[in-house]
């Protein structure tokens, strides 16, 4: 892998961890809502 | 209003979801421009490097990831001790929503560092203290994160994970540190708060750009899983009530 390719890699390797930690958020919203709507009382 | 006050104040957990909220509108826009000018500013604005040619533009990636994954520690082990003082939901939801961004960084962090040893170095991996801790931060998250979801008892888990944050604290310094105190072939600071710069000014604003990018996007991450941990944890309380009607 020359230099080039090795910088534009990392960059993107950076976007792709960002916007996978931001699909797990959206995870965890889908997965609160659904609790919220369900109305599970807190044991 | 002193600082304290204010600290109190947003350990409520309505005016904590309150002011995340707003709080998000401005720092997801300030994350996307900053990653947009960082990057630009990182793959065509700065200038190539004299010794190490186009592969030292790693670190405007690197370098904000290995910080960003420290930092994020050194603010859990802030709620992990609010916790075990004050036993609030807020710093039990925000030390859980920590630790995923914190593991991302580290991955981040290991990921590039080794695709920049590879043409540097001549190798992907050594057992270096500066490699080998950053690693062992890894596992740290890991570990917590594992803790985080397998005991029942919300109360207990956030006792214990505060508990073990404060004890995984102790790896921070060795990070930081760990160029000063063994000879390691990772190289030392190249910024410095007190002590002249070795960089070149479009690079270091470049690297500053790119850091406070990461910062903001980390911050947008953080708050907005924690205020939907905060919702389901404070489901019965009023206030809650109101925000889901």
């Amino acid at each position: 892998m020359n230099a080039q390719t090795t910088v534009w890699v990392c960059m993107a390797l950076g976007i792709v961890i960002v916007a996978i930690d931001f699909w797990t958020v959206t995870r965890t919203k889908k997965a609160a809502l659904k609790k919220l709507k369900q109305g599970m009382k807190r044991p | 209003m002193t600082l304290f006050q204010h600290i109190l104040r947003l350990s409520s957990p309505p005016v904590f979801f309150r002011v995340s909220g707003q709080l998000l509108r401005i720092v997801i826009p300030v994350a996307f421009v900053l990653g947009i000018a960082g990057l630009y500013a990182a793959l065509f604005y700065a200038p190539t490097d004299a010794q190490q040619g186009e592969v030292y533009r790693v670190i405007y990636i690197h370098v904000p990831a290995a910080w960003m994954s420290m930092l994020i520690y050194v603010v859990a082990s802030v709620y992990a001790t609010m916790h075990c003082v004050f036993r609030t939901s807020v710093s039990a939801v925000m030390l859980r929503a920590l630790m995923p961004t914190g593991a991302w960084m580290a991955v981040l962090a290991l990921v590039t560092g080794s695709l920049w040893g590879k043409p540097t170095w001549g190798t992907y991996w050594i057992w270096d203290a500066r490699l080998t801790s950053e690693l062992l931060l890894l596992f740290i998250y890991l570990g917590l994160m594992a803790v985080a979801s397998l005991v029942e008892d919300e109360s207990k888990t956030d006792r214990l994970l505060s508990w073990f944050t404060l004890i995984g604290l102790a790896n921070i310094p060795l990070i930081y540190f760990s160029v000063i105190f063994w000879n390691t072939l990772h190289q030392g600071a190249s910024l410095s708060v007190s002590g002249p710069s070795r960089m070149a000014m479009e690079m270091k604003w470049t690297l500053i750009i790119c850091t406070f990018a990461l910062w903001a996007a980390c911050i947008a991450l953080v708050l907005a899983r924690g205020r939907w941990m905060l919702l389901v944890r404070e489901r019965n309380a009023a206030w809650a009530g109101k925000v889901i009607a």
